[in-house]
């Protein structure tokens, strides 16, 4: 289905490239690029609502890598601040929690009297409502972030693809194209039906493990992380290997059929061919800057929705870990364990949006990369 | 640290005293330790208090509720004054009274931690659901 629907977008681009050649070849590059942009639908791209912020007064037709990059070097400075003082109040609150703790369990350490069964529960159920009342939130908002930049690459896959097709890689594309739209669905099945209730479990395991002392939870939490690591990493290698072999069983089609296609023009028709054959050119030329403005611009697009739910997960990762290694010689050794446990659980998910955005942006450039763009 | 000086002078002069007094009258030698005990838990209230003012501070700005700290609270100064009731007793040879003023702790303990428990599993309902 999805094939058919690549075939048509690009007979329909082929038709109009080929009609914009035939009626005038004087057309110049810049009156192209624009007919290609609106045929490509690039105005119409449903940039998410942070990236479009972020990147205000930047489209496709004036994104250039300085801009971006300095626009997305600015916002990470002003998210480093935000988050890194929001983080600091939880992780503080946590310090304090385990050093009253310490203390209290300082006291019952020797006699091993009743404060010893006491404190670790207490501060197990107080450090669980508040990492994890922050772990919820986090966790909606990265699930948001998910979604919004799956919708968002699906638009503009589909424009990145149509413009490859144009550009003389339409076997290169309608593969590509493919593989991408099935992973993005494959992503987002898998990380609210396997890798969300995965990070649950973890959780769960971790806060019992630390409630009770039972150290074959802590072994079940220990598995959980490693299953998460290994899977996304599995699903990472998987995506980037068929995207490579799609590129490599196409690319050999894509050339043949450029080259034969240039042959019939060039030489069918005396004189007017070899002019129709160069107006194809300025026309496959047009489609390739349109391409790859527009996939430069979706580069920072993606990278403006993922950079601020990854700097707010990495600072709070960083930020827990610190509070349990500073609490670590006064606090319960089983609290200060279950700390660091949660902020791994953090890193699980910063995991989780690392490579969804990863993937995305390897497929951005998968597509500018085809015929040789970039 | 004058208030660690203090509590380190009472508890070292009423460990002589009670030394002193134990092989004649160890009752006498029992209350005294006690005492030296209320005094200086009564000493340390003031800087207690003002852990306890900065601990709801920090809580504030960290937005965690009083519903959180609160029974963190009530639950390790149980456990604190539990500990030292049960030492008292066990100080004594009362051991069984010890076994029950801990049980009791426990018991209470668990009872002033019920609202934070219930916090909890309403947060881990709304993580899964």
């Amino acid at each position: 289905m999805t094939l058919c629907v690549l075939l048509v977008l690009f007979a329909t681009a082929g038709t109009s490239a080929k009609a914009q050649t035939a009626t005038s070849a004087d057309i110049d590059t810049d009156t192209l690029i624009e007919q290609q942009r609106e045929e490509l639908g690039l105005d119409d791209l449903d940039i998410p609502d942070e990236a479009d912020e972020l990147l205000e007064g930047i489209d496709s037709t004036n994104v250039t890598v300085e801009g971006g990059f300095s626009r997305l070097m600015g916002a990470c400075v002003g998210y480093v601040k935000e988050y890194l003082l929001q983080g600091l109040y939880s992780a503080g609150a946590v310090f304090v929690i385990l050093l009253l703790c310490g203390v209290v369990s300082s006291f019952a350490e020797r006699t091993g009297g009743v404060a010893n069964e006491i404190v670790p529960v207490a501060g197990t159920l107080a450090i669980c409502a508040v990492v994890l009342g922050d772990m919820s939130g986090l966790i909606g908002s990265g699930r948001e972030t998910m979604e919004d930049l799956m919708a968002f690459s699906k638009g503009l896959i589909l424009s990145l693809a149509t413009a490859s097709g144009v550009v003389g890689a339409p076997a290169g594309a309608s593969a590509k194209y493919v593989i991408v739209m099935t992973a993005g669905d494959v992503c987002i099945t898998l990380l609210n039906s396997l890798f969300m209730p995965l990070l649950y479990a973890y959780s769960a395991a971790v806060v019992a493990d630390a409630a009770t002392g039972e150290e074959m939870l802590g072994g079940v939490a220990a598995v959980i992380k490693k299953v998460c690591i290994f899977l996304l990493s599995a699903f990472l290698t998987l995506f980037i290997a068929l995207l490579g072999l799609s590129g490599l069983i196409s690319g050999g089609a894509d050339a043949v059929t450029m080259k034969t296609a240039k042959l019939v023009i060039s030489n069918a028709v005396p004189v007017v061919g070899s002019i129709l054959s160069d107006a194809t050119e300025s026309v496959v030329a047009a489609a390739r800057i349109v391409r790859n403005s527009a996939g430069l611009l979706g580069l920072f697009a993606v990278a403006a929705v993922c950079i601020g739910p990854l700097i707010r997960l990495g600072t709070r990762y960083l930020l827990f870990r610190a509070a349990g290694a500073a609490a670590q010689p006064v606090a319960p050794k089983r609290l200060t364990q279950m700390v660091s446990k949660l902020a791994d659980g953090f890193s699980i998910l910063l995991g989780m949006i690392g490579a969804c955005s990863l993937m995305n942006l390897i497929s951005i450039i998968a597509f500018m990369r085809l015929t040789g763009a970039y | 640290m004058e208030y660690a000086i203090r509590v380190a002078g009472i508890g070292l002069l009423a460990t002589f005293c009670a030394l002193a007094l134990k092989r004649d009258t160890p009752g006498a030698s029992y209350l005294l330790a006690a005492a030296a005990g209320t005094v200086i838990i009564v000493l340390i209230s003031d800087m207690l208090g003002s852990i306890l003012d900065f601990c709801r501070e920090l809580a504030d700005m960290a937005g965690v509720s009083g519903a959180v700290l609160s029974p963190l609270l009530k639950t390790l100064g149980i456990a604190l004054v539990t500990q030292f009731a049960a030492e008292a007793s066990r100080d004594a040879k009362e051991t069984a009274i010890a076994s029950y003023i801990e049980v009791g702790g426990m018991v209470a303990a668990l009872y002033v931690a019920l609202p934070l428990m219930r916090s909890v599993v309403e947060l881990v309902s709304s993580l899964a659901g």
